[in-house]
């Protein structure tokens, strides 16, 4: 791929708006290349709609999507060219046996790997003559990662590659799989509902929330800078405790748990006397992302 | 459970009222234009024919539903969740769909009526309402069965059972009885005139005959029944099938009785009760309402038989079923050389869709003239019913298929690197691919059909040929139309017949005298309009850069060929020459098919 940018993704003010339903809003994101990158966000928060623009199967209504530096709207088979997808819908032609979708697939990429896709084949257990439609969810969910993987996409784009997948092969060979393609040097853009699973994987996170970004951080910085601290107040007070930079606080009477972003000595100075620290420990992505977001309904229930 | 299926059928309705209503829509135009125009430029074949396909059409999109993939054919599977119990989930499908083929068969009805009124001012030749409420209704039911057997079954195994279901209903219906009657009457007749005696025995036969032949086929459907329905309800299916089978033959053994009477006793027959003209009255008169009951009895037996399977079968994967053709001419080279993108795409879009009208289409036009062709008496009446058949396998094909082929793709091919003009360029050679041979024996098929109703001279043959060669050439158009455009089709078919039937009209009122060149004035107001959208789609799909100057040029080229055309059918002079020119005009209208999908292809891509 001939590009001269140091972002495999750079998206700048994109908004999408589906009839009165806002997708996204003013959204931005760049994405380094190199690494693995997690994107998540509730049911409808956008994630999708991202993707798709990136695959230039939506044109940005405002703002401008450049995928290797290029607008892949204007120039989809330059920007498809470098990507492997594989969609939530799962959405491959049920009348094609696995080696003819291999076959198919094929076609359309100068770098695909016959003995890679043969090789992911076999660690998938897929039968060659089965058809597609046969295929339980599962199956097919690899199947369709075979056909994004085998080309060696510069840009491996998974939208909720876990839906469908059992627990070891979650972890075992989609996780592998993700790392190694990473450590290629290329880049995974991969959406997913199970947290605990881009806190594994993923290099960098970016949370989304009715279609703005929220959080867009490296893991290792997120986990820094995020912590969960349980106080009890020693004076009889018994209020909800506030101050910069906390995201949710969750307990009753005098014992508090807070999850907050910024540094636990200034937080202690902010809360002032009359507090014991009873815990403070780092919080996983999934309690952070329930902070952000439960935080967001909370004030706008307010 | 009564609430549920009223809502059932409410979502029906709520599907399919539009395309009743269209089809009632078009079939009134169709009246009304006979009247109008008197029918002049109408051969009977073409205008029933016509009518008939219409009415086909209708029946496909009234089993059309939604699913997850889209507009399918098969059986809801959602509605296997809902408190309804299978037969009451089959009746509200049924019953409505029963319900619209009424009301277009009606309609139906109505333009037989007023064409044989207006043609021949004698209707005795028109089919009845009976007669058309009862091939509709029943061909209504066993659409069903073949849809819920569609859901459980490969294409061709569900043919196979539809076959299995017919072989029934033949046997059940004393149709073998029937064919082994026949065959023994002329040894009969030479026996009687020798020995009267022979005449007892014949009665014996006739009444013993029917009832062997026609028991096993009831054991054998009694047997599938005792096999797949719950054993509650198996006696009383079974009841009910022998009741079906022996209703058609009441009104024999009531006659035979008499004759049987006076057997038992040693008494010459009247001739009253002579066999033969009980086995004549019988053929005519009440065999049909035995096929009628027993049609209606397995296609509705056999349609919840499949539901069960369905619905039973809903949690279970299917085995991986083998392929419906063996792809003899790939060979291993073949399979190992590598495909560029335009041939991988040309392979999909022929395993997608466009493989399905040959394999349809081409076996059952060849059945068909087959039967045609056999040599009894009649052969005109059986010759007219093929042709309607053959309309009807082809609007099957085309509807079943055609709605399927789509310029929507899924993401996993838009996602593939390909350009818009690579997709439609593969697209159109698909298209192409499956409607050149199917349309070439159609070409044939109508000139065999045509001699085989005028077989008087060859010259008259070929006379008429030309008269039906437009409505075939127009066929051509609304095969690749509708597998070319897909959906879009419907609108742009839809949209060129409204022009020509508004400016028609226009013309008529403006000058009543006009109206039989009716064409000479609509066709160039028609290219115009033509002509403006075939420029704004190129100067669209130009912009867009996703069209070749090669697609341009093709589209230019048809439109100019277009407007010589029509120049020509304004000063026609020939017959039957005007006809040609239009069709061959409609058709090369139809090229701006070329410019209009890779800009539907673009705005379904990207949108």
């Amino acid at each position: 791929m001939d590009t001269v940018s140091d972002y495999v993704v750079e998206v700048e003010g994109l908004g999408r708006r589906f009839k009165r339903t806002v997708a996204l809003e003013g959204f931005s994101l760049k994405i380094p290349r190199g690494g693995v990158f997690g994107l998540v966000g509730e049911n409808g928060a956008g994630k999708t709609t991202l993707i798709k623009h990136l695959l230039g199967l939506y044109k940005a209504e405002q703002g401008t999507v450049r995928v290797f530096g290029l607008d892949p709207v204007q120039e989809p088979e330059k920007v498809l060219g470098g990507i492997g997808y594989l969609s939530e819908d799962r959405d491959l032609p049920g009348w094609m046996k696995v080696k003819e979708l291999m076959r198919y697939t094929a076609a359309f990429y100068p770098k695909w790997d016959p003995e890679y896709a043969e090789k992911l084949r076999q660690v998938f257990e897929l039968d060659p003559k089965a058809k597609l439609r046969t295929l339980s969810r599962g199956q097919l969910a690899k199947a369709g990662l075979l056909a994004a993987l085998a080309h060696r996409p510069d840009l491996l784009l998974l939208d909720e590659p876990s839906s469908g997948l059992d627990p070891v092969v979650r972890r075992e060979i989609l996780s592998a799989i993700i790392r190694t393609v990473a450590d290629e040097g290329r880049t995974v853009l991969f959406s997913s509902h199970l947290l605990d699973e881009v806190e594994r994987v993923a290099d960098r996170v970016a949370m989304i929330h009715q279609g703005k970004l929220v959080l867009d951080a490296p893991m290792e910085e997120i986990k820094d800078t995020h912590h969960r601290m349980t106080i009890r107040y020693t004076n009889g007070q018994t209020a909800k405790p506030d101050f910069p930079g906390m995201l949710s606080c969750q307990g009753r009477g005098n014992e508090w748990t807070i999850v907050f972003q910024g540094n636990v000595n200034a937080a202690k100075e902010h809360l002032g006397n009359g507090i014991e620290i009873l815990q403070v420990e780092s919080p996983s992505l999934e309690e952070i992302f329930v902070a952000r977001v439960g935080r967001s309904i909370s004030i706008e229930e307010d | 459970m009564f609430r549920a299926s009223r809502i059932l059928f409410w979502e029906l309705f709520r599907q399919t009222w539009l395309v009743v209503l269209l089809s009632l829509f078009i079939l009134w135009g169709y009246i009304t234009f006979q009247f109008i125009f008197d029918a002049m430029f109408y051969e009977e074949i073409f205008s029933s024919t016509i009518a008939w396909i219409i009415v086909f059409l209708t029946l496909c999109f009234l089993f059309l539903s939604t699913s997850k993939e889209g507009l399918t054919f098969a059986f809801p599977r959602r509605q296997f969740t809902l408190p309804v119990s299978t037969v009451a989930l089959l009746n509200v499908h049924l019953v409505y769909r029963l319900f619209a083929m009424t009301l277009v068969g009606g309609m139906l009805y109505i333009i037989q009526y007023s064409f044989y009124f207006i043609e021949y001012q004698n209707t005795e030749d028109a089919l009845s309402l009976g007669a058309i409420l009862t091939i509709l209704l029943l061909i209504t039911i066993w659409a069903q069965a073949f849809v819920c057997l569609l859901s459980v079954f490969s294409f061709w195994k569900t043919v196979g059972i539809q076959c299995v279901m017919l072989i029934l209903v033949l046997g059940m219906s004393d149709f073998l009885g029937l064919l082994t009657g026949s065959s023994c009457l002329g040894v009969l007749n030479w026996a009687i005139s020798v020995d009267p005696y022979w005449e007892r025995f014949s009665i014996v036969f006739y009444f013993v005959q029917g009832i062997l032949i026609a028991l096993p086929f009831w054991a054998l459907a009694v047997a599938v029944i005792r096999k797949t329905f719950p054993s509650k309800s198996t006696n009383r299916l079974s009841l009910f099938l022998l009741l079906a089978l022996l209703s058609g033959k009441l009104p024999l053994y009531i006659l035979l009785i008499p004759a049987l009477f006076e057997n038992l006793f040693h008494k010459m027959l009247s001739t009253s009760y002579s066999p033969m003209e009980i086995f004549v009255w019988y053929e005519e008169k009440t065999w049909g309402l035995n096929l009628v009951i027993m049609t209606g009895v397995i296609g509705y037996l056999g349609a919840l038989w499949a539901l069960m399977q369905s619905r039973n079968r809903f949690a279970v994967h299917r085995a991986p079923s083998k392929p419906l053709f063996k792809q003899g001419v790939m060979s291993s080279k073949w399979q190992s050389e590598q495909w560029s993108p335009m041939r991988a795409q040309f392979w999909y879009e022929w395993r997608q869709t466009y493989q399905w009208l040959p394999y349809i289409v081409i076996p059952t036009t060849i059945v068909l003239l087959l039967i045609a062709f056999v040599p009894i008496e009649g052969t005109k009446d059986l010759t007219g019913i093929t042709i309607t058949w053959i309309g009807v396998a082809i609007s099957w094909g085309v509807g079943f298929y055609g709605i399927r082929a789509s310029v929507s793709y899924t993401a996993s091919v838009f996602t593939k690197p390909i350009s818009i003009t690579t997709m439609s360029r593969a697209k159109l050679w698909a298209g192409l691919s499956a409607v050149i041979p199917t349309f070439l024996l159609l070409v044939l098929a109508g000139k065999f059909i045509l001699y085989r109703l005028l077989p008087e001279t060859f010259q008259e043959t070929n006379v008429a040929y030309q008269s039906i060669l437009p409505s075939v050439v127009l066929m051509f158009l609304l095969m690749f139309g509708a597998l070319y455009l897909g959906r879009v089709a419907i609108v742009y078919l839809c949209g060129f017949y409204c022009v020509i039937a508004f400016i028609a009209m226009l013309t008529h009122l403006i000058n009543p005298f006009l109206f039989i060149d009716w064409e000479a004035t609509c066709i160039p107001v028609f290219l115009i309009m033509s002509l403006v959208l075939g420029i704004f789609l190129i100067f669209m799909t130009w912009c867009r850069k996703v069209v070749t100057s090669q697609h341009t040029l093709i589209t230019i080229g048809a439109v100019l060929c277009a407007m010589l055309l029509a120049v020509l059918t304004v000063y026609r002079n020939s017959c039957f020459s005007e006809y040609v020119f239009l069709n061959l005009f409609v058709l090369l209208s139809n090229t701006f098919a070329l410019a209009w999908v890779p800009l539907m292809l673009h705005r379904q891509r990207h949108r």
